[in-house]
């Protein structure tokens, strides 16, 4: 129990390394879980495929924080080879890049999971003191006024003169010096990421921290996890190096997100016996509308989203069904020039006229709760890495189309000169009635400019191995000391931004571990 | 000329192969095509990832992309086929290769859709008029490789700091010194002058 992080360059021979508990990945799963096994003096090993960057290293260049902190540096898509798959590939996760909103799950989401997939022990009552901690480590408290830019005024002002409900977003955040580079990371540790907060603690009570270290193969004994080899990976090069670890521990907990748990687990076989594996996946696709205004919005500058729309958090469906509108959050937009002119769907001289205006550029942004009958699938191809597989049903592409409307009437409340859609084709809405252009628009491919950021599923709970991969302890079906604790597990999407819903499940699974051990 | 109605309906990989192999063996048939293979080289320095004929296809796309006005930085004055090269080399296998498939397909379809000339041949007028038509076609896949391509551009050019000056940027909000990391920096080493 060192306390210490092991970089590739502290890693030239190849090793054994013994643990109690070994959690794979370091994001708001794995850091929490292994931050409260360590609270309960177990011997803790943490193994993260990224790098590490201590925030001494950020400089809040848009292209050099991407190249350390993104996977794939934001260049993998899903299977319509255009939605952008985010997440992070490095120690704490996508939590060094995210935007600290930070919700609790919404009690009826709990119920859904409860009553349809069966899971028990995640309700209200048993995630609150969870959450209660975990908001005082993070500073969890909803934005105050100061951190309103003019866009989450805008969005604020606009909602309330269409009679639609929202509110100040909790934020994970202390101190904040307003300086817009939190998908950049933060210099200043105000944002409560995984890296400023669960990984030291944990540290501090005697874990151990691996980054640049891939867990590869898991060796089975009997219904249990005896070892797992891994490999370290020469970050510079950004490739496997010869090294290569074994770790030996009494528990294994699996925690590398969204879009890498299940592949992990289908590369090592357990496809066969878990048919779930893979499936019911969900990544909140996140169409954007951008819009000229007359004044100064200066979209790049103080926190993303102090104010956001949840009065279309739930779908409404007509007695038979069918899809009325809803099913997202809508926020404010935040974008470094970089992304901004990404997003803006024009090219030559358009393009360069709305960019010579940047600082007057509005947006907006919302993450569809994807429809829980219309899920993916992550699938691997041949080199073994995760395909994502979504199908953008036709509920899922009515959701993104409402989504994109009433960002659109959002931005015509506040009285914007020209609002464009973010999507090939370059949709522009002058007035209400273009709105019903919106409805042949393309979704896929590229027809709206999507990231993903918020992937789930994969790994779900529940009660069998016909129906999911992880009981309601967290534990893999058939393997007795492998546990599954990251957004992997959640049976549909979350419908908030999903990283308190994350953080309070795994202290959920901690538990459990620590049960395992016993 | 092959319009979205007559490949809709075949499998990505199935397009996009009947795509670039139809186009190389009508280049192969009157003219003489650009290889994809092999590294390039810019500047008197190597390319790690992309060949001759991928920068070839990459600049003539940012040609178009990109605004050519007084006052804004040249393609080359923001690093651009570089910062492509670099970003490729650094992501896994599958996700390279997918890149480069969407450069080899912008390169030729056109040749399939009854252009005379590959892409990066085209006169730019007909160069954007292939854009537009790719970013409006129905078939998906076609859709996305001009989407992922022009996103890549756009992202790579404003996010260089000699286009701050004309959106009006004031910068990074402390104004820190860059800080490259291990990969930036053993990619400038990699790709030194000989």
């Amino acid at each position: 129990m060192t306390g210490r992080i092991y970089e590739y360059q502290d890693l030239a021979e190849s090793q054994t390394v013994r643990a109690e508990v070994c959690v794979i990945g370091s994001g708001c799963g794995g850091a929490t879980v292994a931050k409260r096994l360590a609270d309960a003096g177990r011997d803790v090993v943490i193994l993260e495929r990224g790098g590490y960057y201590p925030t001494s290293t950020f400089d809040q260049d848009e292209l050099n924080m991407n190249a350390k902190l993104s996977d794939n540096r934001s260049l993998k898509t899903a299977s319509d080879n255009a939605t952008v798959l985010l997440s992070g590939h490095n120690v704490g996760g996508a939590s060094v890049h995210y935007w600290a909103d930070s919700y609790r799950t919404p009690p009826d989401r709990l119920k859904l999971w409860a009553d349809r997939y069966g899971i028990a022990g995640h309700g209200p009552d048993d995630l609150g003191p969870a959450w209660d901690e975990i908001c005082r480590t993070l500073h969890v408290h909803p934005a105050e006024d100061e951190f309103f830019n003019r866009m989450n005024q805008l969005v604020r002002d606009g909602s309330l003169k269409l009679g639609w409900r929202g509110d100040r977003v909790p934020q994970a955040r202390h101190n904040c010096q307003k300086s817009g580079h939190c998908m950049q990371g933060c210099v200043y540790e105000a944002k409560k990421s995984q890296l400023v907060t669960h990984i030291p603690a944990a540290l501090a009570l005697g874990a151990r921290l691996y980054a640049d270290v891939r867990a590869d193969v898991l060796s089975m004994d009997r219904g249990r996890v005896a070892a797992l080899q891994a490999t370290v990976i020469d970050r510079a090069a950004g490739r496997p190096s010869p090294v290569r670890l074994r770790i030996e521990a009494k528990a294994f907990v699996v925690a590398a997100g969204g879009y890498n748990s299940s592949a992990f687990l289908m590369r090592n076989g357990l496809r066969a016996q878990l048919p779930q594996l893979g499936r019911g996946f969900a990544f909140n696709p996140s169409p954007m509308v951008h819009a000229l205004y007359d004044e100064d919005i200066v979209l790049w500058r103080n926190i993303p989203a102090a104010y956001g729309v949840d009065h279309f958090r739930l779908a409404r469906y007509d007695a038979r069904g069918r899809y009325l509108e809803g099913g997202y959050l809508l926020m404010p937009n935040q974008l470094q020039p970089g992304m901004m002119a990404a997003s803006i769907p024009l090219s030559g001289t358009d393009h360069a006229r709305w960019m010579r205006q940047m600082a007057r550029i509005g947006g907006t942004i919302g993450w569809i709760d994807d429809h829980p009958d219309e899920l993916g699938r992550i699938e691997l191809t041949d080199d073994g890495s995760a395909k994502i597989v979504y199908p953008f049903g036709p509920t899922t592409e009515s959701m993104l189309r409402d989504l994109v409307k009433k960002q659109c009437q959002l931005h015509l409340a506040c009285n914007a000169k020209e609002i464009l859609v973010a999507g090939a084709g370059a949709l522009r809405i002058r007035a209400a009635r273009d709105l019903q252009a919106v409805d042949s628009l393309e979704v896929s491919g590229g027809g709206l400019l999507m990231g993903a950021p918020h992937p789930s599923g994969g790994c779900r709970m529940g009660l069998s191995a016909e129906d999911s991969v992880v009981d309601s302890t967290h534990r893999v079906h058939g393997v007795a000391n492998l546990f599954v604790a990251d957004s992997s597990v959640f049976p549909t999407a979350v419908s908030v931004d999903p990283s308190l819903t994350i953080m309070g499940f795994s202290c959920i699974a901690a538990r459990h571990v620590l049960d395992s051990l016993a | 000329m092959m319009g979205d109605s007559a490949i809709r309906g075949l499998s990505r990989r199935q397009l996009l192969v009947g795509l670039v192999t139809c186009a190389g063996a009508l280049a192969a048939c009157g003219r003489r095509g650009p290889s994809a293979r092999g590294r390039g080289s810019l500047d008197g320095a190597p390319m790690l990832v992309l060949s001759d004929a991928h920068a070839a296809t990459l600049t003539a796309l940012a040609e178009v992309v990109l605004p050519n006005e007084p006052g804004t930085p040249s393609i080359a004055g923001t690093g651009l086929i570089r910062r492509f090269d670099e970003e490729f080399y650094f992501v896994e296998e599958s996700v390279r290769q997918d890149m480069l498939m969407a450069l080899a397909v912008l390169e030729w379809q056109p040749l399939a859709a009854g252009h005379l000339h590959r892409f990066s041949r085209l006169d730019a007028a007909a160069r954007s008029a292939v854009v537009e038509r790719l970013l409006n076609s129905r078939f998906e896949v076609l859709r996305a490789i001009a989407t992922s391509l022009r996103v890549a551009v756009l992202f790579f050019y404003y996010a260089h700091p000699a286009t701050w000056p004309v959106t009006g940027f004031d910068g990074p909000f402390s104004h820190l010194a860059p800080q490259l990391s291990e990969q930036r920096l053993r990619y400038r080493q990699l790709t030194a002058r000989q």
